[in-house]
């Protein structure tokens, strides 16, 4: 992992590090309680702690190698790539070596610890969704004829991913493609068809399992249903008005203890929010905007089309899986069940999302020195970009 | 696939579109960020009080229900503890394997499959509370569960309050049992005090005496984990237990009139003549309280539900059946009451006795030859009765009986008792629209017919017999201890005083004896020391034409009830005790036994002397 090279480098790192760091600190503030006191655990109370500081390792000597490695690679070999990420998820449904949890086999027990296939899956596809069009030529108008090849390989990972189930994962992948054919020009009616007919799968696919029809009715009036299906979602919301301005402080939230149900992974922005308040979460929330902005500009300044709409898939995927968990957190969206980047216990989520951060670093520093667009030169915004491009690489 | 890097070139569309989805995301983030604001500062107090009721819960601290003893002190009805297994749906991991490992050590309320399922959607739709599945474990069960703690983390063992009746069987007619409270007693308790699971009397002195034996329940206000574990105490209001309600029986009498009747259907009620107390109440076959105080199984309730001999039902006061030759007493005492007829006339018994084209036969067929009112009394003559019925007719029978007690409700304590009936020429009337016919008075004589009377009022009958005229009211419940310590004795009372003639009543007494001591139908019941007078019966089920057929030879259903009534000391009583084995046979030899047992129970230990006046 070269610093310096870039500010924008060194921003990018340095949110990711403290989002991790802060993290591990509120997993173990959440889970010390419950791992000291379970046989499962072994009494330990930095379990989940200890656990998370390897894959933080992990992640970090990944990224660092991986900011290394010529982003073209992914292009070249992205058969490879999408190859094994399907593999790897339909390995979770083979008896003997899928884990499954609260109802779903998302997992491949690798006896140590456990991974997750659809989090690579999903930054497998978007590699891919880069390669498409950049294969087919970056100028706009793409109709249908490259569009619908792209659709058809997500639309078989993402069945792949709703059979797990992980619904929250499924709707996090054709976000973030939406965010890449948009931005590629892809022209707008075929987008909006595409998001129509999104919409109205989710639908189907709601009505499909009663516990997501629970979900929606919990998330429209959750209180009423505080004691069923909208426990989660209140005892959320309590932990945030716990939290108040400055919060209950590290250590001193209650909902975790035993009411907050997968408090150190899916819903660890509650317990930032009872813990650390509302100064907490909003630091942690401009955390990730400006991971996703320095993204995007590193996106901008890229060598070549296949590295742009990368970062920007990288980017974009960790903007709209935060937002969205924390969204769920505080009752605007229906609960579905995804990790907050870089924040929530889980080793495939943080070692990948480390790893993608090495990505973006290897994108930036073979893109350009600083912004060529006229447009933005003019208007003199980007004085980061200046800055940056000032110094010598 | 393409080998080259391709060199992008600036596209100011894409610069465009990327800054709109920029714009998107920081617009997200103010939306997040007033939400935030919104439920951190703005209204956090709602949801403040929301997590307190979340946490707090308000836990019934259930009361111990009452005492009930008996009239040495003895408890007959009491609350213990019971180690019960209770399910926390939430902790269940595999359920199938733990309820396959309990079903190992322990049975369960209901079967396996119904638990399997309860426990299923408890999990569903509702995961933190807790089901009691099984109940009074014993002592191995409890260190068999505790010590497969680790394979079992749905399931605790706790300790619950229960009923219990140390007697089991014995006193079930007269105690009844207990059960939880169901919505419709829970919507009528008066002052809502009744909560969800609180057991409740439903039948026997457990119903009547609800209002004292229960307790006030209290409350602990309870802080809560999310599994809905207590883990700090807020507030308690204490409980408070129930009263205690004292009785008269005696336990001891008690078990031996359950011993005495055996496996027998049929009633066993002793009675102190003076005060009208109950001393031992047995109604049998019995059920087991116990079993209700557990929640009794389905299985089991339809067994007592279908057992024709009705174990449910308490004979003693719910039962009517035909007096017999029990009845004849009470003729006597019409005829002599009303000068009818003269102790000292005779009739002549030729063993049977012919109205109109009609005979009726004695229970003698060779006949009991000429019979005076004392020796057709010992010898229980049935031509005697048949023309002494004649004579006196039903309605001057009927107002005697009645007076006496007999076909009416006595008031005991005890709820459902049944009056019976005593027939006369009004109730033929209104009933069958009909006259009154002469045979019917005969056979009225020796208590067959319309006729049909509970085991209860024969008791208070007999007991009128023996003290000469004094009804009292039957009653179990001799003192009251209140839940606020107060005392309540319930005194005797006495519904009537007779105006018989004293030397009527001394002369029916002296025959009364006459039949145990002085070779007459119930010389079983003699007891050595003690006069005993007392009268057998045996009422005839069916009619049977033709010859005269033993009862025992007679399939179960039609043979011939058996009584046996009696008091003694018969110059001063202190007990009556009235036996009635359904299809028994005859009184002489079905029910007297039960009477002599009960009766040298009784005089066991108490000392009797000869010319000891005044009552018990």
């Amino acid at each position: 992992m070269i610093l310096g090279k870039r500010h924008e480098n060194l921003i990018l790192a340095l949110c990711a590090l403290s989002l991790t760091v802060l993290g591990m600190i509120m997993i173990y503030s959440a889970t010390n309680v419950m791992a000291g006191s379970s046989a499962r655990y072994g009494f330990d109370p930095a379990y989940f702690f200890k656990r998370q500081v390897l894959f933080l390792a992990i992640g970090i000597a990944l990224a660092m190698g991986l900011s290394r490695l010529d982003h073209d690679f992914y292009r070249r070999r992205i058969g490879w790539i999408l190859g094994a990420a399907f593999l790897l998820l339909v390995l979770v449904f083979v008896p003997g070596v899928r884990h499954s949890a609260n109802g779903a086999s998302r997992w491949i027990n690798l006896r140590l610890f456990t991974f997750q296939p659809s989090e690579f899956a999903k930054f497998a596809l978007l590699a891919f969704a880069a390669w498409a069009i950049d294969r087919n030529g970056e100028k706009p108008k793409q109709g249908y004829r490259a569009f619908l090849p792209m659709l058809a390989v997500m639309g078989l990972f993402v069945a792949v991913i709703l059979k797990e189930p992980d619904f929250g994962m499924a709707v996090v992948i054709i976000a973030s493609f939406l965010v890449i054919v948009f931005i590629a020009g892809f022209p707008w009616k075929l987008l909006a068809a595409f998001a129509a007919a999104g919409a109205l799968g989710a639908a189907l696919l709601i009505l499909a399992k009663p516990y997501r029809v629970a979900r929606i009715h919990a998330f429209l009036d959750p209180i009423s249903q505080a004691r069923t299906a909208g426990y989660q979602v209140v005892q959320s919301l309590i932990a945030f008005s716990n939290g108040g301005l400055l919060g209950a402080g590290v250590g001193g939230g209650k909902q975790k203890l035993f009411y907050l149900p997968e408090m150190h992974t899916d819903y660890i922005f509650s317990v930032i929010g009872e813990e650390l308040g509302f100064a907490g979460v909003t630091l942690v929330g401009a955390c990730f905007v400006i991971m996703v902005w320095v993204g995007y500009r590193i996106a901008r300044r890229a060598r070549d089309p296949f590295g742009m709409y990368l970062a920007m898939g990288v980017s974009s995927v960790i903007g709209i899986q935060a937002l969205m968990n924390m969204m769920v957190g505080l009752s605007m969206l229906p609960p579905k069940g995804m990790v907050l980047p870089f924040l929530s216990y889980g080793g495939s989520s943080l070692i990948l999302h480390l790893a993608a951060i090495g990505v973006l670093m290897n994108i930036s520093l073979k893109g350009a020195d600083g912004l060529a667009t006229a447009d933005d030169r003019s208007r003199g915004r980007d004085r980061w970009a200046r800055l940056s491009g000032d110094r010598p690489c | 696939m393409t080998g080259r890097i391709r060199k992008r070139e600036q596209d100011p569309d894409i610069t465009r579109r990327s800054r709109l989805l920029l714009y998107v995301a920081f617009g997200a983030f103010a939306l997040l960020l007033g939400r935030l604001y919104w439920l951190q500062v703005v209204e956090s107090d709602r949801y403040r009080n929301l997590a307190e009721n979340n946490r707090l819960r308000l836990r019934t601290v259930r009361a111990p229900r009452g005492l009930i003893l008996d009239r040495k002190g003895r408890a007959i009805a009491e609350t213990q503890g019971s180690f019960d297994l209770v399910c926390s749906p939430v902790d269940v991991k595999d359920l199938e394997a733990e309820i396959g490992l309990l079903a190992e050590i322990v049975e369960f309320d209901v079967d396996d499959n119904e638990v399997l399922g309860k426990i299923r959607s408890a999990k569903r739709s509702n995961p933190y509370t807790s089901i009691t599945v099984a109940r009074d474990l014993r002592f191995e069960q409890v260190s068999v569960i505790e010590f497969n703690r680790e394979n079992l983390p749905g399931f605790s063992v706790l300790v619950e309050a229960k009923r219990s009746y140390p007697y089991g069987t014995a006193f079930a007619h007269v105690l009844g049992y207990v059960g939880e409270a169901s919505p419709e007693e829970m919507d009528q308790s008066e002052d809502g005090s009744l909560a969800m699971g609180d057991l409740i009397g439903k039948y026997g002195i457990e119903r009547l005496m609800d209002n004292v034996l229960r307790g006030v329940n209290g409350g602990r206000k309870v802080e809560v984990d999310a599994a809905g574990r207590d883990q700090r105490l807020v507030e308690e209001v204490p409980s408070r237990a129930g009263g205690a309600v004292h009785t008269s029986l005696d336990a001891d009498l008690q078990v031996t009139a359950q011993e005495a009747l055996g496996n027998r259907a049929g009633a066993v009620i002793a009675l102190a003549p003076r005060t009208g107390e109950v001393l031992a109440f047995y109604s049998g076959p019995a059920f087991d309280p116990n079993a209700f105080a557990r929640g009794i199984r389905k299985a089991d309730w339809q067994v007592l539900n279908n057992d024709p001999r009705k174990p449910m039902q308490n004979k003693g006061l719910q039962g009517t059946y035909a007096p017999g030759s029990t009845i004849k007493p009470f003729l006597a005492m019409t005829a002599l009451e009303e000068k009818m007829q003269e102790k000292g006339k005779t009739v002549l018994c030729a063993g049977s006795y012919r109205l109109g084209n009609r005979v009726f036969r004695c229970w003698r067929e060779k006949g009991h030859g000429a019979v005076d009112m004392y020796r057709a009394i010992v010898q229980s003559c049935d031509v005697y009765f048949y023309t002494l019925g004649l004579k006196l007719g039903p309605d001057r029978v009927a107002k005697l009986e009645k007076d006496a007690g007999l076909g009416t409700i006595t008031g005991i304590d005890l709820p459902g008792e049944r009056k019976g009936l005593v027939p006369d020429t009004e109730w033929k009337r209104t009933v069958s629209k009909e006259r009154w016919y002469d045979y019917e008075s005969v056979i009225l004589g020796i208590g067959q017919g319309a006729v049909h009377l509970t085991p209860l009022g024969m008791a208070v009958g007999y007991a009128a017999l023996a003290t000469g005229g004094e009804v009292m009211r039957p009653r179990v419940v001799s003192k009251v201890i209140g839940k606020d310590g107060k005392v309540r004795a319930h005194a005797p009372e006495m519904l009537r005083k007779l105006p018989w003639n004293p030397e009527n009543v001394e002369f029916v007494r002296k025959a009364l004896a006459g039949v145990v001591n002085d070779y007459g139908t119930g010389g079983v019941a003699k007891l050595p020391g003690i006069v005993v007078g007392g009268k057998t019966g045996t009422a005839q089920v069916a009619s049977v034409k033709g010859k005269m057929i033993k009862s025992e030879d007679l399939p179960y259903e039609i043979r011939d009830h058996a009584w046996f009534v009696a008091f003694a000391p018969v110059d001063d009583p202190q007990i009556v005790v009235a036996a009635m084995v359904e299809h028994g046979g005859h009184g002489g030899s079905a029910a007297a036994p039960i009477v002599k047992a009960v009766m040298q129970e009784f005089f066991r230990t108490r000392f009797v002397g000869p010319q000891r006046k005044g009552g018990a």
